[in-house]
């Protein structure tokens, strides 16, 4: 009896969440931050951080190009009453300028105090260097598609909570327990919980972005046991890819690449949105003959035909990726991409 | 190169049949027609999309190809009655009003479904340059029995296009020719379009048969010129492609832009009753050309020079907010033992909240050997919870002669959480070579 009058509530609930005024789930929701977010990867992380304090939700869509969204009157009235506009920033979510000033909602301008660039003193590839001032053409900030490895998502996640306690003070205590908790849960998804027991996570995550976790890994002996063995985790599943030589269609792979020790040794389009010439498309081609490269990266929001006439051409293989969370179906999470993206080139490469 | 034989040969194969179709297209004036059936039939396939079939799945194929088939023919229905008896309102109007209105409600269609665009993109756009052979040849394959279809009923198809009045005064069924004439040029169209893009297959619809035109008024000569011009200008953009390493598309689109208006010069000179003063005419007008484009060049803008305030630069890329880029100065000046960049280092390392910046920093100065560093790494010791970094900051101390960095690094070996951190701080007292953080 108690359980059908559980229910019974439950449902008229459900039938009057729709009548304004009514104090139900919606008007507890009022006073959660309303967080809008460019990308679902950032949605993701911000709900692992905000908890029940906050609503996020993404303006692109898991499977669009994130460079390039149609800022709709629907993107404008989202972001209209939000609290936050959480964006990677570096140049790559141009559209989202557009959508902020569309939607009146001055705090979220560029420059204003909801808007946040969580990409903000992360350590970023491909930056123009200072030495040569080559590169930086494509992403003049350097490249964006940070959040592909799983060390700087843990520095997005702690972006997001500096940003969401400045919003909201009265709960700060909590959105750093919850940011430290999601930092423990990336590490020993990452590296295991062994390593991370042996070396420290900081450590770790300091070689990953300078590019050297393998060698730090393969050369440091503990107690006469090489390090790389008490790998566990994502390091230990990822173990056949590393190594293994690829090429992508855009940038989107490089810190991925770097966290997970593939060799990514070429790009084939020479600038966004530019159909790569008959030379690039040889040079393309010899360079995966010559490096016996066996697998060409596209994300699921590129065309892949031009991939597919280089695979034709070669022995390489194409591997189309979500780059994002909901960029397929069932990957909700951010553990979820990382696990899908690696069932899927483990599953390319055969192992 | 021998890959570039198959998109030469779809060149080919596209001059046959629209420098063909390009003839009726002129005398019919409904030039732009062709864009806007292979709008519709994009629209088809989007909203077969919007529907949930995918381009890329086999099974869902021949489906999508269907919808894409089916929007055609309704568009050849549309164009055939659209044909007006006596024309208050140009059909091109009519062609214009159609291409928009499709654009648009694909864009919305567009709005609704999942990877907004890029099926649009790649319907329109096409790269010629990957057309693989069985591509290649199934389209030989439509266009020969197209080509057929038009040998059979070549009477008809040219009264209507010259003579519409005439045709129906025959008693011609003009409303119905049309409608099979719209419809097979509809299906070439398509079928073009996917492969070589909408610009491509415009031009080797309009410019081999304008240029005909220019030279001669008979059919068959008119034929033979367009072919002509279409297989001269296909072999040229692709040389011009393979060796400036340009997107194909365009390049061909260049070779006929450029043979157009040469070959305009030349007849505009040959036809001149006073041939001379025409040819002035054109030899002033392309000076005139050649300097509009030439004179900006002058004002083009050289890149930054590389060179020069070197030293400036790397101090500068300290205070950048850019951890990689503060790194990377920090390896140079250690390694180019610029003068006082000791101090300039100890100034970063006073102010960096970073811990990898400091490992970077604490191995740069060791390296440096000068004293003066000793303070700013006694107040980052002070400030860090890192072991490791503190290991680095106690090396670099015991490099500089400072006992403190002895005594940090026993402790650490002593009582550290990290087993891994304990070894490293006893292999340093060991006097064990330390781990240098890896340039960029
Ligand atoms: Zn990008």
């Amino acid at each position: 009896m108690k359980r059908f009058l559980a229910i019974g509530t439950g449902l008229l609930a459900l039938l009057f969440s729709e009548i304004p005024g009514f104090p139900t789930s919606r008007a507890l929701a009022a006073d959660r931050l309303r967080v809008a977010c460019t990308l679902p990867v950032l949605k993701a992380i911000a709900g692992e951080i905000g908890g029940d304090q906050v609503e996020a939700f993404a303006l692109a869509k898991g499977e669009q190009d994130p460079h390039f969204v149609s800022p709709t009157p629907i993107l404008m009235s989202k972001v209209r009453k939000a609290d936050l506009l959480l964006e990677i920033g570096m140049q790559l979510e141009l559209w989202a300028d557009q959508v902020a000033d569309g939607s009146g909602n001055s705090r979220l301008f560029r420059g204003g105090p909801g808007r946040v660039s969580t990409a903000l003193g992360i350590s970023k590839l491909e930056i123009p260097s200072v030495i040569s001032r080559s590169q930086g053409d494509v992403h003049p900030e350097g490249n964006p598609h940070v959040w592909l490895d799983p060390v700087r998502a843990k520095a997005l996640a702690a972006n997001i909570a500096r940003a969401l306690s400045q919003a909201r003070p009265a709960s700060a205590d909590y959105f750093a327990s919850r940011s430290a908790d999601f930092a423990m849960r990336v590490d020993e998804a990452f590296y295991g919980a062994e390593l991370v027991k042996l070396a420290g996570s900081a450590e770790l995550d300091r070689h990953v972005v300078d590019g050297d976790l393998y060698r730090f890994l393969k050369e440091t002996e503990l107690n006469g046991r090489v390090l790389d063995a008490a790998a566990g985790g994502w390091l230990q599943r990822s173990r056949p890819l590393r190594g293994f030589k690829a090429i992508q269609y855009h940038k989107v792979w490089a810190y991925f690449s770097q966290a997970f020790g593939l060799d990514l040794v070429g790009v084939i389009e020479p600038f966004p949105g530019i159909p790569p010439g008959p030379q690039q498309i040889q040079r393309i081609v010899d360079l995966v003959r010559d490096q016996k490269v066996n697998l060409i990266l596209v994300d699921n929001f590129y065309e892949p035909s031009t991939a597919q006439g280089i695979a034709a051409k070669t022995a390489a293989r194409v591997v189309v990726l979500p780059s994002q969370v909901e960029g397929e179906p069932g990957v909700r999470t951010y553990f979820d991409l990382i696990d899908h993206v690696l069932s899927k080139l483990l599953g390319a490469v055969g192992a | 190169m021998h890959w570039l034989w198959a998109p030469l040969t779809l060149c080919l194969v596209m001059t046959g049949l629209l420098g063909y179709l390009g003839l009726h297209i002129i005398r019919r004036k409904v030039i732009f027609v062709d864009l806007a059936l292979a709008q519709i039939a994009a629209l088809g396939t989007i909203y077969a999309v919007y529907l949930g079939y995918d381009l890329e799945k086999p099974e869902d194929a021949a489906f999508v190809y269907a919808f894409s088939l089916g929007a055609t023919f309704l568009g050849a229905a549309l164009f055939s009655l659209a044909r007006m008896r006596r024309e208050r309102i140009p059909q091109e109007a009519f062609i214009g009003i159609v291409y928009a209105a499709s654009s648009g409600v694909a864009i919305l269609l567009l709005s609704r479904s999942t990877g907004e665009g890029e099926h649009l993109k790649s319907m329109l756009v096409g790269n010629i340059l990957l057309v693989t052979w069985p591509q290649v040849l199934k389209t030989a394959a439509v266009y020969a029995g197209v080509g057929a279809l038009h040998w059979i009923w070549r009477r008809p198809f040219f009264l209507l296009s010259e003579d519409p009045q005439g045709a129906e005064a025959r008693g011609m069924r003009i409303r119905l020719w049309d409608f099979v004439f719209y419809a097979t040029f509809g299906v070439v169209i398509t079928t073009a379009v996917s492969k070589a893009g909408v610009l491509l297959v415009f031009c080797y619809l309009v410019v081999p048969a304008v240029c005909a035109m220019l030279i001669s008024e008979r059919l068959g000569a008119q034929l033979g010129l367009a072919w002509l011009v279409g297989l001269l200008c296909s072999a040229a953009g692709m040389f011009l492609s393979y060796h400036g390493d340009f997107p194909t598309g365009p390049s061909v689109v260049a070779a006929f832009a450029a043979l157009l208006s040469t070959l305009a010069c030349v007849m505009y000179v040959i036809r001149s009753e006073r041939p001379r003063r025409s040819a002035l005419r054109v030899a002033v007008g392309a000076v005139v050309a050649a300097l509009v484009v030439a004179i900006p060049l002058q004002a083009k803008k050289s890149p930054e020079s590389l060179h020069g305030a070197h030293a400036e630069r790397l101090e500068q890329a300290l205070f950048s907010t850019e951890e990689v880029t503060q790194i990377e100065a920090i390896h140079h000046l250690a390694e180019t033992r610029a003068p006082g960049a000791a101090e300039s280092l100890g100034q970063l390392l006073d102010r960096t909240q970073s811990d990898r910046v400091a490992e970077h920093l604490a191995h740069a100065l060791a390296t440096l050997g000068e004293s003066s560093a000793v303070g700013p790494l006694q107040r980052a010791l002070g400030r860090t919870k890192d072991d490791y970094v503190k290991i680095e900051i106690a090396q670099a101390l015991q490099a500089l002669g400072d006992d403190q960095g002895r005594r940090i690094l026993e402790e650490i070996a002593r009582s550290s959480a990290l087993p891994l951190a304990r070894a490293k701080a006893a292999q340093a007292l060991r006097g064990g070579a330390s781990d240098p953080p890896p340039a960029r």
